[in-house]
């Protein structure tokens, strides 16, 4: 998978290559706007990482500038917590997901994989771990071609540990994932557990192994 | 007392003292004018009668001549006495006891000598008194009303623009970002006023802004080493296997976490004080809430609480990005500070919003509930912000927020008042 992070702090570009990198991905960065629409427009990414506030320029001026050469790629706009006109704007002009600073990077990756699962495989694509299949369409998990039945939470969960899998994932970026930015006023994240709980249980009832690691005090890793 | 009943007050009280005074003097004056003038005449009488004593030929004499009374006695000694004095007597004609004024003086008539008494009527002191009395009350009288008069214009015209300057400094607020300012009424010590008013609270309104705007970015220069650090334990916990040292990096996390909270909700204040969120609309507040309880569902099937909602459509004008974080805000912290397998409900109807939770007892008192960064339990990751944000929304939008306590029932109340477009 091909991504470009189009993004002025350095090291926060580093750590998302670092990140995604870990994953296979080959990671280009743009530290400036030029580079930015020069980069975007020659080559060919399965997904683009936009900052709107760029030296030089504005990140919906690449977005736009993509949008014109028709480009394929999947852009997910990143952007400071506070420009929300930024964010409809963004997803008005094409963008087609939007994530606020500071954001985890896990979630960044879930974000990015869904995105082009979305956009190469007009979605038809099962993601397949181990013994357990599942389909995003009809959001349906077979383990050893036997269904199971998870609510809502349960499915997001295996799904997010599924794309961050073999990494530790923590609690707050899962609650997060969960209900979005309402877990910054959270105290704990007791309520993940619980998901979590029911999902391994009902994972391992289908004769699944059992993948995912608690790290106490940290979150969880899934790992085969 | 008003200033200009004042100064017409201490006005009118010296008016009252120089007519009085006035009227006082006038009256001796007057009367001693008329009485000189009677005496002139009455002397001059005596002349006519030296000068033609023939007409006086029968004894005793008793006459009237020319309206004038004259008496005449005769007597053994002459002298160069002579009096005036003020009598009465009987009038036949006007059927009561008029005044007189009496001239008695010694003369020889022929060859005699008489005591004679001219007595012509004279103006009475009452008359004057009155006369003089009445003018003064009617003077007096049409000063109040031309006063009153004035001052009432005054009051209208004159002074208006020193109203209008109150009202300007009773209703600014730095937050509409408009310094006083009035035209300018042609009268010097308004118009200084208003120039002084101008410049500080224009003053006043420069530091505001650069104060916020300080704020603002302060609050965005955070934000990226922030997001470095989130990203940057993120990428640690990848690396490290030791659960002692995991811990450490998952501290920094979660304290980096919580700064970047803090941040968060301090920039949120400044915008919404700065009145960045002008953009008004009608928003469908059942819409939101329901939307926001589906949202949490996760949270609250998780550690099992029951949310109870009856929401009734409800539409109120309002920023859509603030209201959705009061909403936010308010039922987040009915779940935060639930107890376990607790209830909250959430009532939405005639216009008001109730938001009750079950919950530990207040360690504070609620007046402080949304005081910025007070907060009811100090080690927990709460910024104490959060109700802070809520008020100020609320008084953005005119809205009346109230909290109750009865027992475990927490209550918040939001009243949306009524919708006008």
């Amino acid at each position: 998978m091909k991504i470009l992070i189009i993004e002025d702090e350095d090291t926060l570009a580093q750590s998302i290559r670092l990140y995604l990198e870990q994953d296979g991905c080959i990671c280009e960065v743009a530290e400036k706007f030029a580079d930015g629409i020069t980069k975007s427009g020659l080559y060919d990414y399965d997904c683009v990482l936009v900052d709107i506030t760029l030296p030089g320029g504005t990140g919906l001026d690449v977005i736009r500038e993509m949008k014109r050469c028709q480009s394929k790629a999947g852009i997910i706009v990143i952007s400071a917590k506070n420009s929300l006109d930024d964010k409809i704007t963004g997803l008005e002009i094409g963008a087609d997901d939007y994530l606020t600073k500071p954001f985890h990077l896990s979630e960044l990756n879930a974000r990015i994989k869904a995105l082009v699962r979305r956009n190469q495989h007009q979605g038809d694509a099962v993601i397949v771990f181990g013994e357990i299949t599942i389909n995003p369409i009809s959001r349906s998990v077979k383990v050893f071609d036997v269904e199971i039945f998870l609510t809502r939470s349960e499915y997001d969960l295996l799904v997010y540990l599924i794309a961050n899998k073999n990494r530790i994932v923590s609690h707050e970026s899962l609650a997060e994932h969960l209900i979005g930015e309402e877990a910054d006023h959270l105290d704990d994240f007791k309520f993940v557990y619980s998901h979590i709980k029911n999902l391994r249980k009902k994972i391992v009832d289908a004769g699944g192994a059992d993948h995912i690691k608690a790290i106490y005090g940290i979150g969880y890793k899934l790992s085969a | 007392m008003k200033l200009i009943q004042h100064t017409g007050r201490q006005f009118l009280l010296y008016s009252i003292a120089v007519l009085l005074a006035g009227s006082l003097g006038l009256y001796f004056t007057m009367k001693h004018l008329i009485r000189e003038e009677l005496d002139d005449s009455l002397h001059y009488v005596r002349t006519s009668i030296e000068k033609n004593p023939e007409i006086f030929h029968e004894e005793p004499f008793g006459q009237e001549l020319l309206g004038d009374l004259i008496f005449l006695r005769p007597i053994s000694h002459s002298s160069t006495k002579e009096t005036f004095t003020d009598t009465s007597f009987y009038s036949t004609i006007e059927g009561e006891i008029e005044p007189f004024r009496k001239y008695t003086f010694h003369t020889t008539l022929g060859k005699k000598v008489y005591e004679v008494a001219i007595c012509r009527k004279r103006i009475e002191n009452k008359d004057i008194l009155i006369n003089i009395g009445g003018w003064t009350f009617g003077i007096l009288f049409v000063l109040i009303l031309i006063l009153n008069m004035v001052n009432r214009r005054v009051a209208k015209y004159t002074w208006s623009p020193f109203y209008r300057a109150l009202q300007s400094i009773k209703t600014f607020s730095l937050g509409t970002h408009k310094a006083h300012s009035q035209p300018l009424s042609g009268i010097d010590e308004f118009d200084d006023l208003n120039r002084e008013l101008h410049q500080m609270t224009g003053k006043m309104l420069q530091d505001y802004v650069a104060l916020k705007q300080f704020t603002e970015n302060a609050s965005h220069e955070i934000q990226t080493p922030l997001a470095v650090m989130q990203t940057k334990t993120e990428l640690l916990y990848q690396s490290i296997d030791d659960q002692q040292q995991l811990q450490h990096v998952d501290d920094i996390r979660a304290a980096a976490s919580k700064l970047a909270g803090i941040n968060h909700s301090l920039l949120l204040l400044a915008r919404i004080e700065n009145r960045q969120f002008a953009e008004i609309k009608s928003v469908q507040v059942d819409v939101i809430l329901k939307s926001k309880v589906d949202t949490l569902k996760p949270l609250t099937e998780g550690i099992q609480i029951e949310i109870l909602h009856e929401l009734h459509h409800t539409e109120v004008l309002a920023n859509p990005y603030l209201l959705e974080s009061l909403l936010s805000n308010l039922l987040m912290n009915a779940i935060r500070h639930n107890l376990s397998n607790g209830i909250v409900e959430i009532v939405l109807a005639d216009r008001v919003l109730l938001i009750r939770n079950t919950g530990r007892p207040l360690t504070k008192t609620p007046e402080l509930l949304f005081k910025r960064f007070s907060k009811d339990d100090e080690s927990g990751t709460s910024t104490g912000l959060g109700l802070a944000i809520v008020q100020e929304i609320c008084v953005q939008h005119g809205w009346r927020i109230s909290y109750r306590n009865e027992g475990k029932w927490h209550e918040v109340r939001v009243a949306f008042g009524p919708f006008a477009i």
